[in-house]
């Protein structure tokens, strides 16, 4: 009976609207209307309407966060029992094979690209010395040591050091945001030596591939931030870190399509 | 009304307001939402089907100022209209409304991603209708084949390219969610085996959208760089337009899952209520679904017989194909099983059920003859294949559709249509398609060509007659729309549950409270006993099941 009680007044504090969705939802409608009016020549329309759009967009991302991080804090101080424990993780377990998909439909135009194409990689000149040179290694060298420091700071979290944690957090942080830049470091080269989207087949899909990949690593690690801001308001502790769960996984399936990345493109192992 | 539940219905049941449905974040106000949006663009669909058969209804004329090339424009959008933002959002829209109920949860895994995806529905298909503003709509067909999608001028591709972006995403979202819901939100006792079999297929349903959406997500970006940045991928030095074929099909197939699946649960759970029985092979039925949604990946390529693959790859997808057919032909059986000495109620949902597995079948066999290599060249691209998708997408998917809303419409409004303009509805839509596509085989073997503005004087007869056929089935739509504004008006109070039917959304009040249960049911037993000797399913009920197929005898004339 008294659980009975006890879900009831759960229950009143439910509520069934929420104003952030249908910013951002609309919001991305709006700013792909701005690529269209682009397209058709309107171009103070074109950037009206993807300001608009980021602007509500984001508007909408921050009252969002900001609504999640209150109910975390809300459930944290008055206990309230956990019905479905790591939602958020089976949310994120559940959207990988998606990426999977993703990555793999554009990884198989990679080969099947490469195999009708009789001079693949050749006639790219200067670039290739980029492509061979040290930054590619030190992108790896940043992403795959990110994943061991995620990982444990993941441990030290459960095991209620948390100083420890927001420390390794912190370094996952910032040697995410070292690949970022690396990247566009190593993109720069590449413009400067004459390789671009559409210098060649080999071209498209290079920067197609890495650049998907770089937007990935990009999301993964603003999401990794809002963690790290709200390990600092307790959102946290050993028994509650659902959210760095999911996001912990996300890092790490960035890292693996990395390696897989370094393997067939660059190092052209496969 | 049974014993064990102690419903409170007096919270939840204040009168919404606008503001309550823009940012609602309950599975029940998005399903309607799905449902009323989808339904009005199957209107916009219909109308774009009629005005292609105005056009083939005479040859050689310009007839409503449909050029040939306006003609392209409206094949393209009749597809991707009544694909995109008709059957996938209604079927949405019904996983939304049902699954939450049938498996005892309080609402969708995550309510706020949820309405998410309804939104970006909304900008999805503003940004597909936005070249009848912008001037310059789609015309490459709803495959948007390269190169055709990549040189037409214009910014109709574009407009669909972005807007079936967009609608991927809301698809996938959605996927996720439906997914973490059945995993994690069924209700105690609640166990696989006990899912209803709708659940089983949205599930497999919601695997197909997350795993397949994204191959046409890389397809539509690398047209859009085709177009807009200059690259090769599909055209032009080093371009690969049979890449394209490849990646878009094998979106296309699992798609074509996706839009029948929750037709095949709708109708599983319709038969059980209307013979009385339980299903026959509820097993059977669940894992036929979850294989066909497997064997679906690997199919892709026989959509490309005649586009100039290797010859000797076309063995392994005719085969691979040909085996669909054995899940499918269980769900048949079993179905036809489930009817066999059962106890007949011939209400509208089941005379739609009825109608769907008709079709449905002749179709599905349609299908079989397309799987076969030496065949499917010979009819390719021919108004025989026109024939078998609308066989398997308007008497399968949208026969399904009408079945399931005409089961549950009195138990989201808590109100009842006329059963007799629902089965007027049905007979004249019933009509009206087989005139318009069973016609469609003749022609195609004939070799009338698909996708063509005009065909030639031989022909002329057979396309006056499907144009009629299309308006008979227009004209009942009407009758669908009259009966559901008698129905808002003054249809009658519906009751909680007309059908006295045993899966858990009719234990509840017609409409349901916000929160759906008060205390989580606890589930001892499958969904379908019906007619047999021991009780309901829910710990505490009231006993005696073949009490309450009594009053089904008195409350509902055959
Ligand atoms: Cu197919």
């Amino acid at each position: 009976m008294s659980m009975a009680t006890e879900h009831a007044e759960e229950v009143q504090h439910h509520s069934h609207t929420s104003r952030w969705p249908i910013w951002i939802g609309l919001g991305i409608g709006a700013g792909m209307f701005g690529f269209l009016f682009f397209t058709k020549g309107y171009t103070p329309f074109g950037w009206t309407a993807v300001l608009a759009g980021a602007a509500s967009i984001i508007y909408g991302l921050f009252g969002w966060v900001r609504d999640m991080t209150r109910e975390d804090i809300h459930e944290i101080k008055h206990n309230v029992k956990e019905d479905f424990k790591n939602i958020g993780l089976t949310g994120m377990l559940v959207f990988i094979p998606s990426e999977i998909f993703l990555f793999g439909s554009l990884f198989a135009s990679y080969f099947a690209l490469r195999a009708h194409t009789p001079d693949f990689y050749t006639n790219h000149g200067e670039a290739m010395n980029v492509l061979a040179s040290i930054i590619p290694y030190f992108n790896t060298i940043c992403l795959v040591s990110s994943s061991f420091t995620l990982h444990f700071a993941e441990h030290f979290l459960k095991h209620g050091k948390q100083k420890t944690f927001q420390l390794l957090l912190g370094i996952t942080l910032v040697l995410g945001f070292l690949f970022v830049g690396g990247q566009a470091y190593e993109y720069l080269e590449f413009i400067k030596d004459g390789f671009t989207i559409k210098s060649s087949i080999y071209g498209s899909i290079f920067f197609s591939l890495t650049g998907l990949h770089g937007l990935h690593v990009t999301g993964g690690a603003l999401f990794l931030t809002y963690i790290f801001a709200g390990s600092f308001r307790s959102q946290l502790s050993k028994d509650k870190h659902s959210v760095l769960l999911a996001a912990s996984v996300y890092w790490h399936f960035v890292d693996v399509v990395w390696i897989f990345l370094m393997m067939i493109i660059y190092l052209r192992w496969i | 009304m049974q014993q064990g539940y102690a419903l409170d219905n007096s919270h939840g049941h204040h009168k919404l307001t606008w503001r309550d449905w823009i940012f609602t974040t309950n599975h029940k106000q998005i399903g309607i939402l799905y449902i009323g949006t989808a339904f009005f663009f199957f209107l916009v669909g219909g109308v774009l089907a009629l005005l292609m058969r105005v056009k083939l209804a005479a040859t050689g004329t310009d007839i409503l100022g449909i050029t040939s090339e306006k003609y392209n424009e409206l094949i393209t959008l009749h597809g991707t209209v009544m694909i995109f933002m008709w059957v996938m959002p209604v079927f949405s829209g019904f996983i939304n409304f049902i699954v939450p109920l049938m498996i005892g949860a309080k609402d969708m895994a995550f309510p706020r991603l949820n309405a998410l995806s309804y939104w970006l529905l909304i900008s999805g298909s503003l940004l597909m209708m936005s070249g009848f503003v912008l001037g310059g709509l789609p015309d490459a067909g709803w495959t948007m084949y390269a190169p055709w999608s990549i040189l037409s001028p214009g910014i109709g591709s574009d407009t669909w390219i972005l807007g079936v972006q967009v609608l991927g995403f809301s698809s996938i979202f959605g996927g996720v969610n439906f997914i973490v819901t059945i995993l994690r939100m069924r209700t105690t006792g609640m166990t696989f085996h006990r899912m209803p079999l709708f659940v089983w297929a949205s599930f497999v349903t919601a695997a197909l959208l997350v795993l397949a959406i994204p191959a046409l997500t890389v397809a539509v970006f690398l047209v859009m760089f085709d177009r807009h940045l200059g690259t090769t991928f599909f055209s032009g030095a080093g371009g690969d337009a049979l890449l394209y074929q490849n990646l878009f099909w094998f979106f296309g197939h699992p798609e074509v899952y996706i839009l029948i699946l929750p037709a095949f649960g709708i109708v599983s759970e319709i038969l059980p209520v209307f013979a009385r029985k339980p299903i026959f092979g509820y097993k059977a039925i669940a894992y036929s679904s979850a294989s066909i949604g497997a064997i679906g990946f690997f199919v892709w390529a026989h959509h490309m017989f005649t586009s100039g693959m290797p010859a000797s790859f076309r063995i392994p997808f005719m085969v691979s194909t040909m085996i669909v057919g054995v899940p499918t032909a269980v769900k048949i059986f079993n179905w036809t099983a489930t009817l066999w000495r059962g106890k007949l109620y011939f209400k509208a949902p089941m005379v739609w059920a009825l109608g769907f597995i008709t079709l449905f079948l002749i179709g599905g066999l349609s299908g079989i003859f397309l799987a076969s290599v030496p065949f499917d060249i010979h009819v390719q691209d021919t108004y025989f294949v026109v024939a078998h998708f609308h066989y398997v997408l308007f008497g399968g998917a949208i026969f399904g559709i009408f079945a399931g809303l005409y089961f549950w419409l009195p138990k989201m409004f808590g109100k009842m249509y006329s059963d007799r303009m629902a089965k007027a509805h049905f007979w004249l839509t019933f009509i009206g398609f087989n005139m318009t596509f069973f016609p469609m085989h003749q022609a195609g073997v004939l070799g009338m060509a698909r996708r063509y503005a005009d065909h030639g004087p031989e022909f002329s007869d057979i396309n006056l007659f499907m144009t009629i056929g299309a308006f008979v089935m227009g004209l009942a739509q009407l009758i669908f729309i009259w009966n559901m504004v008698w129905m808002f008006r003054k249809g009658p109070v519906a009751g909680d549950n007309p059908w006295n039917s045993k899966t858990l959304e009719w234990q509840l009040s017609s409409p349901p409270p916000a929160e759906n249960f008060e205390t989580p049911p606890v589930i001892t037993e499958g969904p379908y006993e019906y007619g047999l000797p021991y009780g309901p399913r829910v710990a505490g009920a009231a006993a005696g099941g073949g009490e309450q197929d009594h009053d089904f005898d008195r409350g509902i004339s055959r």
